[in-house]
């Protein structure tokens, strides 16, 4: 025990000197910002994932035909997919194929300039538990898949296929772009179904500006089974496909610029400018603001958090499929925050609300 | 935040960014993409940080996220066979077998609590774990290494 604590009390001196290439890049990048560059669209991975995941969630275990991302996001009245992307995705090229002991189906692409999304079904062909490249075997498994097994409790994969001496396999499937026209994150999450096939959502977040009229991509799809003994990767026991895609780009088709009576004041902040547009997935809306002589950047994170856009009966707008936000303070005291709704086309009218202060926008 | 605190925050934190770096990837061409990637987006980001007392824990989120980031895009496009080398300093053994025996979950908490001298509150909101499992994790770690060094 002490021989142990010994060597961890000088851990730190024992990890080789940093290397001069690693300081000279990261201390090149560091001293490369420019003070005046307007910040991106922020996407912390970790949010996100999270959100992806929660939107995601079935609150019952879903058959096979109802794993689709319009049914999962129908659970939630939070999140909303418009109905042309759900026809395009429906109509998706499918393909099915035999990966090893599994069943692959290609379910549904959708590439609006701003988001793409490949999810594929995975169906093993004989009792199995299956886990993603996003989750550890340790990890405790989904409640939904926990059902599918006759399982109760917390338990890890690993210790469900050793239970049930199941074959343990763990999923990758993930789409090859070209990294250009990629602008913000790129994610995946699980949804189980009710016999314990899993469909893996890919997403990732484009530049609409960049990205051409048809995406032409790589969808890799690789199975391992797991060693249960040796808690990794057995060799021998991979499977690989590469499928080649081209997923039609639908594209910003309509843009709207907003305007209101009055001031536009919304408490320490106003208005200045709302423009939105119009994608098969959504409605991604940007809205500036200035803020007052005394207003703080606190309170501009207070703004973003507090603004309700809402159609013209109260009902919030329900947020849309790309999972981000923009949140940009480097030109203060001019705000710019933006978003996704998940509607079907771009409000005629709409009402901005924050605590007390109400506009309606046209 | 502006770019002089920027440049003098990432210059007193190189030297931890680098072994968490380290630590997650074992390989210091993916570490130094991991760095500048990791440098460029906590710059993007810089107004989401909103007290810069906390500015190493929010670069250590950022930078944990970008090596994992790194490591998807290393799986997705090689095959096991063409891996990067991982270059483990040969001179310490204890180094080696933390890096070669632990699985990362268990390393990279240990790693910070030791090397870097974080508390578990910090490593849990570092790792957006709870502070129960990072305390759980850092005694499996441990148990683990003992027996690595009893052998």
């Amino acid at each position: 025990m002490k021989m142990l604590e010994n060597e961890l009390q000088n851990l730190k001196e024992k990890f080789p000197d940093m290397p001069k290439a690693c300081h000279q890049g990261l201390m090149d990048a560091a001293r490369s910002v420019k003070e005046e560059e307007k910040m991106k669209k922020f996407t912390m991975r970790t949010v996100l994932v999270t959100a992806l995941i929660l939107a995601l969630t079935a609150a019952v275990a879903l058959a096979a035909g109802q794993l689709g991302l319009k049914d999962l996001l129908g659970n939630h009245g939070s999140y909303a997919l418009p109905s042309a992307a759900q026809e395009i995705m429906e109509n998706s090229e499918k393909k099915t194929f035999t990966l090893g002991p599994v069943s692959v189906t290609l379910e549904e692409t959708l590439a609006d300039g701003y988001l793409i999304y490949a999810n594929t079904l995975v169906t093993a062909k004989e009792p199995s538990v299956l886990f993603t490249w996003g989750c550890d075997p340790t990890d405790y498994i989904y409640p939904e898949l926990a059902a599918a097994l006759g399982l109760e409790g917390r338990i890890s994969y690993l210790d469900a296929a050793k239970q049930l001496k199941l074959p343990l396999y763990r999923i990758s499937s993930w789409l090859e772009y070209d990294y250009q026209y990629q602008d913000g994150e790129e994610m995946s999450a699980e949804v189980y179904g009710e016999n314990g096939e899993v469909l893996c959502v890919f997403m990732a977040q484009t530049d609409p500006e960049k990205m051409p009229e048809i995406l032409d991509g790589t969808l890799h799809i690789r199975v391992e089974q797991w060693d249960l003994a040796a808690g990794e990767s057995m060799t021998g026991k991979e499977w690989s496909r590469e499928e080649q895609l081209s997923i039609p780009v639908q594209g910003v088709t309509a843009e709207k610029k907003y305007a209101w009576e009055g001031k536009g004041t919304l408490g320490e902040f106003t208005l200045t400018e709302v423009t939105a547009q119009k994608t098969c997935a959504g409605v991604y809306y940007t809205a500036v603001f200035k803020a007052d002589d005394g207003a703080n950047r606190d309170a501009a994170h207070a703004l973003y958090d507090a603004l309700n856009w809402m159609d013209m009966e109260g009902n919030a707008f329900p947020a849309g499929v790309s999972f981000s936000g923009e949140f940009d303070l480097e030109a203060w005291p001019r705000v710019t925050l933006g978003g996704m709704w998940g509607i079907d086309d771009l409000p005629d009218t709409m009402k901005l609300k924050m605590g007390e202060y109400e506009m309606e926008l046209k | 935040m502006n770019k002089d605190f920027f440049v003098q925050e990432i210059e007193k934190s190189s030297g931890m960014m680098y072994r968490v770096a380290f630590t997650i990837l074992r390989n210091d061409d993916d570490c130094r993409d991991a760095l500048q990637e990791a440098a460029l987006k906590a710059w993007e980001k810089r107004n989401r940080l909103r007290e810069e007392k906390y500015f190493a824990t929010w670069m250590t989120r950022i930078l944990i996220n970008e090596c994992y980031n790194i490591q998807r895009k290393r799986k997705r496009m090689l095959y096991f066979a063409d891996a990067p080398e991982e270059s483990y300093p040969p001179h310490d053994p204890t180094l080696s077998i933390i890096l070669r025996s632990l699985p990362e979950k268990l390393r990279l908490p240990l790693m910070l609590q030791y090397a870097e001298g974080m508390q578990y509150e910090e490593i849990a909101k570092i790792l957006h774990l709870p502070a129960s499992t990072v305390r759980g994790r850092i005694h499996r770690a441990k148990q683990r290494l003992r027996k690595e060094l009893e052998a």
